[in-house]
């Protein structure tokens, strides 16, 4: 286990501010504390070589669950360990065989060319004159960037600059890579070179791979297993596709009737999901398919039917509303 | 040697980002004329309208000299890394340097050193025309020893304001939004310091205080050396002290970085 994570818990205490001038005012002098448990209580490992991605609602605590395994903040309570080192101990042992990306942060100078800051994170990290040639080489090779090193940051595009950003970060070639939402605020094609880059290097390097993500899309291609998270709790820890099972092996049938039906008698059949007009949609248990397809052909005027899996976006929106009662599974 | 290369390459970014901006660099140097002719209006009158030769214990000549050279002083040692170092706080840009294997405090010396390191050499260029002229103009003595010491005092002078600075800093731990208490800070500095006024025009009570404080250390220590109205022992306590205050900040400054960053909270992204 490269990473291992017991009953780890984060809380901030902030205040409130109501809206308008007043209570700005109201506020020079006297403060409402509150606080928010931004992780509560989350325990998970993860193999060297794996590819592992947060998922979650904005503000679920996946940063925070990344930013405790980096070190940069420390728990309320609860214990980690990367390598064996408590993250935040700082240990510079620990520090040079990890990198963080975060996306809407940049370490690189912002007035210089990035090859700049680059070399500036060869001297930090040791890397020695031929390694970090051939690194940099094969890098810029694969994220086709060879010809932006010299140019200031500031003139990159937002797809460039984070090609410059994962560069830096993988000069030392760490042995985990943790990522905060990389593909944020990228386009399409993008997104998707800047995925394919994740899974090619994971594969030929076996680097550990911890990123978070709220683009469905980002996890379902690159991790086969993600944790889901919300209101600071593991949700569902697993692969994507096991996300039905976890729900009771549901299955939705969609039907296009000849003429409307009504409501009443749908609802004799099964829970209806989505009805309009000669439309339906129906949610029920696998092992009801038989029953539920011939009842349904022998009593409704259907005139197209399908049978399909609860679609995965679904299936982790039903998760999140189940939020923090099942937690710890897997 | 290799920790070498890496501050050494720390010190040469600084240097390089400070060159990007040319316009703004000269323009920062430009913006110094301004106190400086204020500085020779305001005494210029004080000492017309009081028709005496000597205000403060300073004549004319004297007055003008400290003034143009505590100025100089000022922009010769000013940081502004401090605003830096809070939004960096404040938005959570810390991460970067916490998650690596560099001391913050050594980035930020060579940082500021290399950034400083360019502007020094216009300053101190423009301080020898500067007194080359003050000596044509108002007998300003030039004394190649004086000089020589005064070189050497510089550069405790800016480690100095650096860690006084970097202790400052640290405010913005506790205070999310610092820049208020840095302005206010940096102009209290300032005037006990001499940078505005010598010392000797504040009472002597005054003065005593100003004096048992670290920022004269700053500005008025050097500029009395040069002007050459130091005895030997007091230019050896005056370094000596520079020294005790240097390590008194060093200290301070690890104290309260170690407190605020168990207070960090690494906000957003």
């Amino acid at each position: 286990m490269i990473i291992e994570v017991d009953g780890l818990s984060k809380s901030f205490t902030y205040h409130k501010k109501e809206l308008g001038l007043k209570s700005s005012i109201q506020n020079l002098f006297r403060r409402e504390m509150q606080t928010k448990h931004a992780v509560s209580d989350i325990s998970f490992s993860i193999e060297e070589g794996e590819v592992v991605g947060f998922l979650g609602p904005n503000g679920a605590g996946k940063t925070t669950t990344l930013k405790m395994l980096s070190g940069i903040l420390h728990p309320t309570s609860g214990s980690a360990k990367v390598f064996g080192y408590t993250p935040w101990e700082r240990k510079n042992e620990f520090k040079r065989q990890f990198s963080i990306v975060m996306g809407q942060k940049n370490q690189l100078w912002w007035d210089l060319p990035a090859n700049e800051s680059l070399f500036l994170n060869k001297c930090i990290y040791e890397v020695d004159d031929v390694e970090y040639a051939r690194t940099l080489g094969e890098l810029t090779e694969l994220l086709d960037v060879k010809e932006l090193l010299k140019v200031q940051v500031r003139r990159l595009s937002l797809g460039e600059r984070m090609k410059m950003e994962l560069i830096a970060a993988l000069i030392h070639k760490p042995r985990i890579l943790l990522l905060d939402e990389p593909t944020i605020g990228l386009d399409i094609i993008s997104q998707r070179k800047i995925r394919e880059f994740f899974k090619y290097y994971n594969r030929d390097k076996k680097t550990t791979i911890v990123l978070t993500s709220h683009y469905m899309n980002d996890i379902e291609e690159m991790c086969d297993r993600s944790i889901i998270i919300n209101h600071g709790r593991i949700v569902f820890d697993g692969g994507l596709n096991e996300v039905n099972e976890r729900l009771g092996h549901k299955k939705i049938m969609k039907l296009v009737l000849s003429e409307p039906v009504e409501e009443w008698v749908l609802n004799q059949v099964g829970e209806v999901k989505e009805f309009k007009d000669t439309h339906v949609k129906f949610v029920f248990e696998q092992s009801e398919i038989k029953k539920m397809s011939r009842w349904v052909l022998d009593h409704l005027p259907v005139i197209d039917f399908t049978i399909e899996d609860i679609p995965i976006e679904e299936g982790i929106a039903l998760l999140y509303q189940s939020g923090g009662e099942k937690h710890e599974t897997a | 040697m290799r920790l070498h290369s890496m501050y050494l390459k720390t010190f040469s970014l600084g240097v390089q980002n400070s060159l990007e901006y040319r316009t703004n660099f000269f323009l920062n140097l430009f913006g110094a004329i301004f106190p400086i002719l204020i500085q020779f209006f305001y005494w210029r009158a004080v000492f017309t309208s009081s028709g005496q030769q000597i205000v403060f214990g300073f004549s004319y000549n004297q007055m003008i000299a400290y003034s143009v050279l505590a100025v100089l002083m000022s922009k010769l040692i000013g940081t502004t890394f401090q605003y830096e170092i809070a939004r960096d706080i404040k938005d959570g840009g810390l991460n970067k340097y916490l998650v690596k294997p560099i001391g913050y405090l050594s980035y930020r010396i060579f940082c500021f050193l290399g950034e400083k390191s360019v502007q020094m050499l216009v300053v101190l260029a423009l301080s020898v025309i500067i007194m080359l002229l003050l000596n044509a103009w108002l007998d300003f003595p030039v004394n190649l020893p004086y000089i020589l010491l005064f070189l050497c005092v510089v550069p405790s002078a800016l480690m100095l304001n650096f860690f006084i600075y970097y202790s400052l800093s640290a405010v913005a731990f506790w205070f999310t939004e610092a820049n208020g208490a840095f302005r206010t800070f940096a102009l209290l500095a300032n005037i006990a310091g001499g940078g505005l006024f010598p010392l000797d025009i504040y009472g002597p009570v005054t003065k005593a205080i100003l004096l048992a404080l670290p920022f004269n250390y700053v500005i008025y220590f050097p500029i009395r050396l040069l002007s050459g109205t130091l005895t030997g022992p007091e230019i050896a306590a005056g370094a000596m002290m520079q020294l005790v205050w240097i390590g008194v900040f060093a200290a301070l400054s690890t104290l309260l970085w170690r407190q605020g960053l168990t207070k960090y909270i690494a906000v957003g992204g």
